[in-house]
């Protein structure tokens, strides 16, 4: 789905009711300066998981992580949201120019990579590397295998 | 302060309670330099927060005056309390006031979700989901998410740009802060006026280190720092709005 610059689109299969097993909510949105935006539709996707309030707060801010360490800041990202009863599936694409190990200086100021801090926030994180690179995030229920 | 106590006098106190430990001496220094404390609190008071609320954050400040102040400086005690006060308020604005204007309705919701988040972690010994809250606060599960990201609106801008403060205010925050200072406006105090603003990212550090050096969750560390968990979360954002100036394109 095409974005319009400067702009933020959803796109929900599930009807409106929320997301059912199995089908993607999607956004489109620029890289820069819509963190706000995935906040907001990631906790509503979230919450409806019955992940605690720390959990939800995690995973918007894996998300919100991801987002502002992307290099391209012109360009849009989409990133989709996937869930099967247990678990929150999120891919973030593309990501072009994003490592794993880049550095958080302002975080620690001592260079604690990119990956080691996601994985404090959500308990999978995958580069897909690629024409279009992709960061896949993971959480699961507790008590879920 | 009312006057009726010489710096000579103040002095005496603060040794009495230094060396031997008198803290009837202490008590004395405290009721001498509160109505100082109440003057600039009530200063500062109905622009979002309550005086009450702000005549304890002073009360603090003070208190942090009267242990830190160096006896065998040539400063006088008051000139070193002013600003350590106002640092201590500077410091509570900046971490509670609201960055944009944000529905009073939506004010008041996050301000329940987050004493009920408080109150359920407690009661329940795990984080509570959004549903939970939102029985609870007996509001619909998306406004408990609206409201929390109304929240993240709470503070995280420079002191320069120029706020609603309220719904019907709009001043600019560093005019909200100054205060006369009555010939105190030196180099050194400066120094320590700007020393509030040093320690909060201090604690920014120390938070965003428990959080992913250290793995703690937020409410361990909201109990570990003693602010609530909504704040620790704030405070890791801010932290994350930093980063974003941070890195650099390969």
């Amino acid at each position: 789905m095409a974005a319009i610059p400067g702009t933020a689109t959803v796109l929900a299969s599930s009807g409106g009711g929320g997301i059912v097993n199995g089908e993607p909510v999607v956004i489109t949105l620029p890289v820069e300066g819509y963190e706000h935006v995935a906040r907001l539709v990631t906790g509503g996707l979230a919450s409806r998981l019955e992940f605690g309030f720390e959990t939800v707060d995690d995973i918007q801010l894996a998300i919100e992580l991801v987002l502002r360490s992307i290099p391209a800041r012109e360009a849009t990202t989409t990133v989709s949201f996937l869930q099967d009863g247990r678990s929150l599936s999120v891919e973030i694409e593309p990501v072009a120019g994003l490592t794993l190990e880049q550095p958080l200086r302002a975080l620690d100021g001592g260079g604690m990579g990119l990956g080691a801090s996601l994985e404090r926030l959500v308990d999978t994180v995958e580069l897909r590397a690629g024409p279009e690179p992709v960061v896949v995030l993971g959480k699961t229920l507790p008590g879920q295998p | 302060m009312n006057g009726t106590t010489s710096e000579v006098d103040r002095r005496s106190l603060l040794r009495a309670y230094r060396e031997q430990g008198d803290i009837g001496a202490r008590d004395r220094l405290v009721e001498d330099f509160m109505p100082l404390i109440t003057s600039l609190a009530r200063r500062y008071a109905g622009r979002g927060e309550q005086f009450e609320d702000l005549r304890q954050v002073a009360s603090l400040g003070l208190v942090k005056a009267i242990e830190r102040f160096d006896l065998d400086r040539d400063v006088e005690l008051v000139t070193y309390i002013f600003p350590t006060v106002v640092g201590e308020l500077k410091r509570h604005f900046r971490d509670r006031i609201w960055a944009v204007s944000v529905p009073r309705r939506l004010k008041e919701l996050h301000q329940q979700v987050s004493r009920l988040l408080e109150d359920q972690t407690a009661r329940l010994g795990r984080s509570p989901t959004i549903a939970e809250l939102a029985e609870a606060a007996g509001v619909t599960e998306e406004e408990v998410v609206e409201a929390i990201e109304a929240g993240r609106a709470y503070s995280a801008r420079s002191l320069t740009s120029s706020p609603e403060l309220d719904d019907d205010s709009d001043v600019e925050l560093i005019d909200l802060l100054e205060v006369e200072e009555h010939g105190y406006e030196d180099a050194e105090n400066r120094e320590l006026l700007a020393s509030g603003i040093k320690a909060l990212d201090e604690r920014e550090r120390r938070i965003v280190q428990l959080r992913f050096v250290d793995g703690l969750t937020q409410s361990q560390i909201a109990a570990e720092v003693g602010v609530s968990q909504m704040h620790v979360s704030r405070l890791i954002r801010r932290a994350l709005e930093t980063l974003g100036k941070e890195i650099q394109a390969p």
